[in-house]
């Protein structure tokens, strides 16, 4: 098969779009996809300080490059979330390519209680203690550095398996809040984006192989069961039956949802003074009782 | 042809040329799981694989949870 924008043989199918294209039109669309998408949400411009939340996965780290390549000013952070040799390794990958590309890259550890034991203790699944950390953390980081925006690498097969959980359970509130930019409602709180939205997870694989962008392949062990995989996997095989059933889905749910979205009241947590819906905000609920953290405020 | 399973490093001898959707088949694979190089290229589902090629297998789901 030949690339359909150059004639070159192809090395990659997109088959929602029946295009194929050769690796260089593929690099170009991958960087069109992720401008389409800055520009449809008014995310940022080059003139924005960007703070790229890294893992060391392939989603933020082909996040991270498209946007230095396209000439956005992005520094990194990592969060050390202290998961064994997953963590060491994940913070590995992401020190080699921010010093690779003379990158700025912040690192943060997660507490010392670890998100395990947290899981453990408060009888909650590590993923949703994970995201309660991270979300934290990024969000804190930004503020106190002056970031105006902070980008996660979440990718289509992220928002469509997201949309589909909320929907089976009919989280409204979430179905609410659920888009590729939040904007900062309170000065505490960081504008947050996803510029990776129209991008499937199949196709950032083949970016960041492509890119040659060593990433960290193994999955977290402490994600083994989690729900939005069954989702993932779900969605693949509706849309290998169907191609376009992930964009359709979603991008109908963006186009249903419009720009409408109730505002929430919020107060600053009385503990460490970042904004939150109720006293306390959930990431210090988590750790006030922790035998090995302290919130400072 | 030699497939290895990018991943794991397991690998799996095929015999016989074939396209790559029909190793998919083989393998009981979902092409929207998983990538297919060969010979260090990224390679389309239409695309002849020879008997002597090396083929490796990427899945598209992996690590770094944000």
């Amino acid at each position: 098969m030949k690339c359909r924008w150059c004639g070159e043989k192809a090395a990659m199918e997109i088959p929602h779009s029946r295009l194929y294209l050769c690796r260089r039109c593929f690099i170009e669309y991958f960087g069109t996809q992720v401008e389409r998408a800055i520009l449809q949400f008014g995310m940022f411009d080059r003139n924005t300080r960007i703070l790229v939340a890294v893992s060391g996965g392939k989603d933020s780290l082909s996040l991270w490059d498209i946007l230095i390549k396209k000439g956005y000013r992005a520094s990194g952070l990592h969060i050390n979330l202290k998961i064994g040799d997953y963590s060491e390794k994940s913070m590995e990958v992401t020190r080699d390519f921010a010093s690779a590309n003379g990158l700025e890259l912040i690192i943060v550890d997660a507490p010392d209680e670890g998100i395990a034991h947290m899981a453990k203790r408060i009888r909650r699944n590590p993923c949703s203690i994970c995201g309660i950390v991270k979300r934290y953390i990024f969000n804190k980081v930004a503020v106190e550095n002056g970031f105006d925006v902070l980008a996660t690498g979440h990718n289509l097969d992220d928002e469509a398996s997201r949309l589909m959980a909320n929907i089976l359970r009919w989280q409204d509130d979430m179905l609410r809040r659920q888009s590729p930019l939040l904007e900062a409602t309170h000065p505490k709180l960081v504008k947050k984006v996803r510029p990776l939205f129209r991008l499937t997870e199949r196709e950032i694989a083949a970016y960041v192989f492509m890119r040659n962008i060593k990433y960290i392949i193994d999955e977290c062990p402490l994600s083994e069961g989690a729900t939005t995989l069954i989702y993932k996997d779900l969605l693949n095989h509706l849309e290998s039956r169907m191609p376009g059933t992930k964009h359709a889905f979603y991008f109908g749910f963006l186009k249903r949802k419009g720009s409408e979205r109730k505002d929430e009241v919020l107060k600053e947590c009385s503990t460490c003074g970042y904004p939150t819906t109720s006293d306390s905000c959930s990431y210090c609920s988590l750790v006030r009782n922790s035998p090995h953290t302290k919130v400072q405020k | 042809m030699k497939v290895i399973f990018f991943h794991t490093k397991r690998e799996v001898e095929i015999k016989g040329g074939r396209r790559a959707k029909d190793i998919f088949r083989e393998l009981d694979l979902i092409p929207q799981s998983w990538l297919i190089a060969k010979n260090g290229e990224l390679i389309t589902m239409d695309e002849w694989v020879e008997d002597g090629d090396t083929v490796l297998i990427i899945p598209v789901v992996s690590g770094g949870f944000l």
